[in-house]
């Protein structure tokens, strides 16, 4: 059994979580199959898949709902997988219009909310709705009796934490003080709310604010749905099934960012099940380039040879600037070796490649890295 | 509050005041986001982009009866593994190069080589500075 196993095996949710552009997406669906294939039900929430991995996964069109992957091209590419491996791509406004249509009482109020300007605004930019709309999701799946284990790909945000803070954030909007003012406005309060209407349409014209007057209306009634589903979410974060799964590439941005998102875990009391380094460049003997000229000549010749030690250098280059990062993650996270994954120079193109990422994810990933970090220190 | 939203729009929406330089990698997300953002500036704002700029392109030394030779060599050397890797991720690069390109129609699209030894010294700095002084429009 390997490590990674080992860390998931009591974990109902597994979170992807690291900075944008390192492979979260491919790492999560390789995470989920391996469980698939250990004989987990696994359902995989996706943001955003490339073309090849949709494909690879059978997502053909965006749908919000888990389907069941075809598990035939799997077992031809030399994985049985022993129990189910659903996936989804996550539809975020489709997710909150969701949600909304659930709180609200009638069908009446629900067509008002989901065709409110505000609204509109609201679930697309203001609340950071892709990260909420994510969790959502994943609430209303592990509610589910369908699935052993649901594994999330988080959004690629600007800040991976982003994620962690949305349902407070949304929380935030609704507790306050503000809001509060302009929808019950009593008192004081309507006083001020009134003032507050006033300025506002001069600034913004009147339509918006009509629509806005509406809008809180219309939300005040399933406020406190919101906020105990608010509640719930954030009470399934910290549940110690929940784990978080950091990945990140061995560059230094995204590995400061990994470092940043354990501490910020850690003092949130979240449960961290491990960090996995994707596209890390092993490391070999290093090699003066005069001497891999004259090993590779008589097979080259001169010219060939000193082009390929030169690539060499370069390669060299890499693999040393991933050893000190990678040993600046070893030491920060202390209590786990994080997993390295090969860069494998191309793209994902098939379930093949899936297949041998996830034994490489599975399999403790590559030996090298760790030992170049370790000579280095 | 007014007067200044408009003022700072102004300023952003005039092609003479603001140029936008889209900066990605030659990789299948960041294309892919690249091409988003020019089509959502030029729908949502009507802004068009100056160029795109494509930040750490691996180019590979090697010609393709060379990679052939070294692909069949019998022999495990890490240098020649070093080497095919290379040769492998600049053909990705390639690719979706290409991609960009083909997606952009006319605005210039400029590749900047990556930087093996990092950017610790400003002496590489200085020649990427220098392709781009060259380059851009």
């Amino acid at each position: 059994v390997s490590a990674l196993s080992r860390r998931l095996a009591a974990q109902r949710v597994v979170i992807c979580a690291g900075a944008g552009g390192v492979g979260k997406t491919t790492v999560s669906a390789a995470v989920a199959l391996g469980l698939a294939a250990e004989g987990r039900r696994v359902a995989l929430v996706t943001i955003d898949p490339a073309r090849r991995l949709a494909e690879a996964l059978g997502l053909g069109r965006l749908d919000n709902d888990p389907r069941p992957v075809n598990r035939a091209p799997i077992a031809t590419a030399g994985l049985a997988v022993k129990g189910e491996l659903w996936a989804m791509m996550l539809d975020a406004q489709r997710t909150f219009d969701e949600l909304i249509a659930r709180l609200t009482p009638d069908p009446w109020t629900r067509e008002e909310i989901l065709h409110n300007r505000v609204y509109q605004h609201l679930t697309g930019a203001v609340t950071g709705s892709h990260e909420y709309a994510a969790i959502a999701k994943l609430f209303e799946l592990a509610r589910r009796p369908d699935f052993d284990v649901l594994v999330l790909d988080t959004p690629p945000s600007r800040n991976a934490l982003d994620f962690l803070h949305a349902p407070e954030r949304l929380g935030g909007l609704l507790e306050g003080r503000a809001l509060r003012v302009l929808l019950a406005p009593t008192g004081y309060g309507a006083r001020a709310a009134g003032l507050v209407v006033a300025a506002l349409r001069r600034i913004t014209g009147a339509g918006l604010l009509e629509d806005l007057a509406a809008f809180l209306g219309l939300f005040g009634g399933i406020l406190d749905g919101l906020r105990t589903r608010s509640a719930d979410v954030k009470r399934l974060l910290s549940e110690s099934s929940t784990g978080f799964l950091i990945v990140t590439s061995p560059e230094p941005a995204p590995v400061q960012e990994a470092i940043f998102l354990a501490r910020e875990l850690d003092r949130a009391g979240l449960h961290r099940c491990g960090t996995i380094v994707n596209r890390a460049h092993p490391g070999a003997a290093h090699a003066a380039v005069l001497e891999v000229v004259a090993r590779l000549e008589p097979a080259l010749g001169r010219e060939l040879a000193a082009k390929v030690a030169e690539a060499h250098e370069e390669v060299q280059r890499l693999a040393e600037r991933d050893a000190v990062a990678l040993e600046r993650l070893e030491l920060a996270l202390s209590d786990e070796l994080p997993i390295c994954l090969a860069d494998r120079a191309r793209d994902l193109h098939d379930v093949a490649d899936l297949v041998e990422l996830q034994r490489e994810v599975f399999g403790d990933g590559l030996a090298d890295v760790s030992r170049v970090a370790a000579r280095q220190s | 509050m007014a007067r200044q939203s408009a003022a700072i729009e102004a300023m952003l929406r005039d092609p003479e005041a603001t140029g936008v330089i889209v900066v990605a990698a030659p990789e299948q997300m960041a294309v892919t986001e690249a091409l988003e953002l020019r089509r959502a500036l030029h729908t949502r704002l009507g802004i068009q982009i100056e160029a795109v700029v494509v930040n750490r392109t691996v180019s590979s030394p090697f010609k393709p009866g060379e990679t052939r030779k070294l692909a069949a060599l019998d022999i495990e050397d890490p240098a020649v593994s070093s080497a095919l890797w290379l040769h492998e991720r600049a053909r990705s690069h390639r690719a979706h190069l290409a991609r960009l390109r083909g997606n952009l129609r006319g605005i210039p699209c400029i590749a900047l080589p990556f930087v093996f030894a990092g950017l610790g010294d400003l002496e590489p700095l200085g020649r990427l500075a220098e392709r781009l002084d060259r380059s851009l429009p």
